[in-house]
């Protein structure tokens, strides 16, 4: 009885096979540099009728198994009219490395009774899953889908892995047509406009860059072959950056004014009321509220209001991908891509669970204290910054910071946890300056999530100045707790408020009526651009750095450093792009994220068996189709909105 | 009472021919009392020197003008434009708009999940400050505030009436409208209207074009405080 069992990386399949195999599995070479495969024996599939342990093999891809083209003969930039390609039939291809691992693939399905799918559990997954399955059943016509397996698994720990082995589920083919529906989409509508926007826009660019690089005296190459691509979500992802942009650029500050109160006290020194009304833009307005104060009350306010109350600073949810993207940004300066490809690296080191998740909510059942007690790494001479943290959390020593259950999100993406640290460090731990960075930031994250919120007593004073409203609130930490773990979030007590209560009469020392002006938001940066794109559904967990990167690469958007902060700003090529397409006036916006998140909503329909891939195709391929004849004829419209944006930039 | 809520009254002879005025209801009486009782004074002393006083009698006007003093102009603008056409709406930002749904630039210092940001915005619209233009039967022009939350004040129509109430409060020009001296009556002039949310983009878009030269010719436009 033989089992073949593929996975999505090498390190996956090795640690994988080492935990099935007892510890002991034979490696061979696979045909392919960075592929190896794993022979061991397994007793425990439940699939396998036979008493007694069965041979294993175990291998993997490096990713997507194949790629879909159009075929190049035909269809090849130049050979064809661009919109035939909304019709064209579609290729499977493969480049070098994976023709390579799919020949490995159909070797050791040849003799095998079944197959293992051990994929990432997320919908690309389960794509490549079946891609896989395709490709061994080619080879191997009794690997039917009765006999094809999926592991369900989020992290490399032994007794999960073992688990996982012994529960295979199938492949779900509703995501697996989702993600062949995206596919197809995608590189119709991306291949299409690319072409289009290349042939129409390639010559003012190019002059661009070759009077810049006369400019800046640089060495540039002339770029020969400038690619202005179109994405189904990199024209989202630009819009957001090219509105800030514009917003900044239209902005024109305004004046408000408003009343401010201060109360002097021998002990408090002087504490100021803020209006309950903020600010208004109006001054005639002010000035009439400040004047009938005046009137009816001199400087005389009465206090109608003394809250205190405990209060708490919560602890953070648990994490997920964007959550992390979003605070690696934030916090470390990473971007994006950096601080996905570190959890990544992580993962497959075996560091943290799966880096990709939306769940925001652990399982009741998982042993949350034995994590926490491996970060305090008791036995070990080297320990983390943390450790001692999390010893006094687990430990029965006295103290009001215990482990306390973690809050729950309201999301489960049903397939993994929300990202935590697995092992802890120790000193032979080989991880780069950026892993390093990522595994403290999730580990410190996780000890907060398992901590108490931060406990402290705050103090509202409102006070009634002739019918005006004007409060003062104070705070007082009292228990630092999860604080003291996570160093980002700040709660600091504040300057003591006066001591004052209901219905006391007071003398104010000074009413004033004060003015500001608006100023404009400051330009995007990486973590805010995350939110929105995962606020609007562009971009998945994964995907976002992605999109992020290409925007940068294709020259739409750069990144230009301020002091601390790292802005992300359009380029000339950026703004004119987006202006171009809503001088066209498409019925969609392409710059805005609405059609993308309805697309979006199609695929998730797909996933649920509620609309087929055929329908959705069709439907949306010829929306694309009606946008590019209509494109086509306003060619002149992109250069010339080229032009302007251009003169208003310089 | 039609005759006075639904035309321009400055354009409606007072005091009016009616016939028997003792059939009419106590609140059209008063309603015919606020609109023939004497108008407020222009002065001597001039409007922007008659300092808190308060009216001795119910004074009827119509709505000329509402403007929103607690949002900023900019504010506005975007908020109509983004109506009039969701399609150019700046997604750069979270505003709930009826089918096109945006994120809020969520405020990331805060760590506390995100609330409900539509409702939020309701509440803090409610507390809004409205500076309104009020006319009188004489054509004579006034400014008033809303002191107390108003909540006809978002919606009411260019011309309808109100009435201000013996008691309230006026200062240099401005009446105070406060719950309970002022009464809504409804009522609506035509042509004010029209294209309402159109008319009110480019007189926003004037005002803020005017803040900007401004700020070209003065550097900035602080004045010194009162």
């Amino acid at each position: 009885m033989k089992v073949l069992c593929v996975a999505e990386k090498n390190s996956i399949a090795k640690a994988v096979s080492q935990t099935l195999g007892g510890g002991s599995c034979n490696a061979r070479d696979s045909g392919y540099m960075y592929v190896k495969n794993y022979d061991f024996n397994f007793e425990g599939f439940p699939f396998v009728q036979e008493a007694g342990s069965c041979q294993v093999t175990m291998t993997s891809v490096a990713g997507h198994l194949t790629g879909i083209d159009f075929p190049n003969e035909r269809y090849g930039w130049g050979k064809c009219r661009i919109d035939e390609l909304f019709d064209a039939p579609l290729n499977e291809v493969f480049d070098k490395n994976q023709k390579r691992i799919a020949d490995n693939i159909r070797k050791e399905a040849r003799n095998s009774n079944f197959l293992m799918i051990w994929t990432d559990c997320d919908r690309e997954g389960e794509y490549i899953g079946w891609e896989i399955s395709r490709e061994a059943s080619r080879n191997n016509s009794r690997l039917t889908s009765g006999h094809i397996y999926r592991a369900v698994f989020s992290h490399l720990e032994r007794r999960h892995i073992i688990d996982a082995a012994k529960r295979p589920q199938r492949l779900d083919m509703g995501s697996v047509n989702a993600v062949g529906t995206r596919i197809e989409i995608d590189l119709r509508a991306g291949v299409t406009f690319t072409r289009l926007l290349t042939e129409t826009m390639r010559n003012k660019v190019s002059t661009t860059s070759v009077e810049n690089s006369h400019h800046n005296n640089s060495n540039r190459k002339k770029d020969v072959s400038t690619v202005i691509s179109y994405g189904t979500c990199q024209f989202p992802t630009l819009g957001f950056v090219v509105d800030r942009f514009e917003r900044i650029r239209n902005f024109i500050a305004e004046e408000f004014w408003y009343i401010q109160l201060e109360l002097e006290s021998s002990e408090n020194g002087m504490t100021a009321f803020a209006w309950e009304r903020g600010n208004l833009f109006d001054r005639l307005a002010v000035f009439t509220f400040y004047e009938n104060c005046i009137e009816l009350a001199g400087n005389r306010a009465k206090v109608v209001d003394v809250k205190s109350r405990p209060t708490s600073k919560y602890r953070p949810l648990p994490l997920t991908t964007v959550e992390l993207q979003k605070n690696c940004a934030r916090f470390l300066k990473l971007n994006a891509k950096q601080s996905l490809d570190a959890a990544e690296k992580l993962y497959q080191k075996g560091f943290i669970s799966y880096p990709r998740t939306e769940t925001d909510a652990f399982p009741q059942n998982m042993n949350l204290r034995s994590l926490i007690e491996k970060q305090a790494q008791l036995d070990q001479e080297s320990r983390s910054s943390w450790a001692n943290y999390a010893a006094q959390l687990v430990s029965s020593s006295p103290g009001s910071n215990k482990f306390k259950t973690p809050r729950n999100g309201s999301h489960d993406d049903k397939a993994h946890p929300p990202i935590h640290p697995i092992i802890s460090l120790g000193r032979q731990a080989n991880l780069s300056r950026v892993e390093h960075q990522v595994y403290e930031y999730v580990t410190r994250h996780f000890l907060a999530c398992c901590s108490e919120d931060a406990k402290g007593h705050s103090t509202t004073l409102s006070l009634d100045w002739g019918g005006e409203r004007f409060t003062a609130t104070g705070l007082v930490v009292l228990e630092r707790n999860f604080l003291d773990v996570y160093p980002w979030a700040k709660w600091e007590t504040s300057k003591r408020l006066p001591q004052l209560e209901i219905n006391q009469q007071c003398q104010i020392s000074k009413a004033r009526m004060k003015s500001g002006t608006t100023s404009p938001p400051k330009p995007m940066t990486e973590s805010e651009l995350i939110m929105l794109m995962d606020a609007n559904g562009i971009g998945t967990d994964a995907t976002i750095a992605e999109h992020i990167e290409k925007i940068q690469t294709r020259n739409y958007v750069r990144s230009e450093k301020v002091g601390k902060e790292t802005y992300l700003q359009p380029t000339t090529l950026g703004v004119a792009l987006v202006h171009g397409f809503e001088a066209i006036g498409l019925e969609d916006s392409f710059a805005k994220p609405f059609q993308r998140r309805e697309m979006e909503v199609e695929l998730k329909q797909i996933c649920d068996g509620l609309r087929t891939k055929g329908q959705v195709v069709d439907d949306i391929v010829n929306k694309y189709r009606r946008y590019w004849a209509k494109t086509n004829e306003s060619k002149n419209t992109l250069l010339q909105v080229y032009d302007r944006v251009k003169a208003s930039m310089s | 009472m039609s005759t006075i809520i639904f035309q321009d009254i400055s354009q409606v002879p007072s005091p009016l021919q009616i016939n028997n005025r003792s059939t009419l209801s106590s609140r059209d009486l008063k309603i015919l009392e606020a609109f023939e009782n004497e108008p407020w004074d222009l002065g001597p002393p001039a409007l922007v020197d008659q300092k808190f006083t308060r009216l001795n009698r119910d004074l009827l006007f119509q709505i000329v003008m509402v403007e929103n003093t607690s949002k900023s102009k900019l504010n506005q603008v975007d908020d109509i434009r983004a109506k009039l056409d969701p399609n150019l709406q700046r997604v750069d930002r979270l505003k709930t708009t009826r089918d096109r749904v945006v994120i809020n630039q969520v405020d990331i210092d805060k760590d506390e999940p995100t609330s409900d940001s539509a409702g939020m915005a309701a509440y803090s619209q409610s507390k809004a400050v409205f500076k309104l233009v009020l006319q009188d039967r004489k054509g004579s022009l006034f400014y008033a505030i809303n002191s107390s939350p108003l909540p006809w004040l978002q919606v009411c129509m260019l011309g309808s009436k109100v009435i201000i109430k013996k008691g309230s409060i006026f200062n240099r020009g401005v009446f105070v409208l406060q719950e309970p001296n002022v009464l809504f009556l409804g009522g609506i002039n035509r042509a004010w209207n029209e294209n309402r949310d159109g008319k009110l983009c480019e007189y926003l878009e004037c005002k803020l074009q005017r803040d900007a030269e401004d700020v070209k010719l003065n550097g900035s436009r602080k004045r010194k405080n009162p």
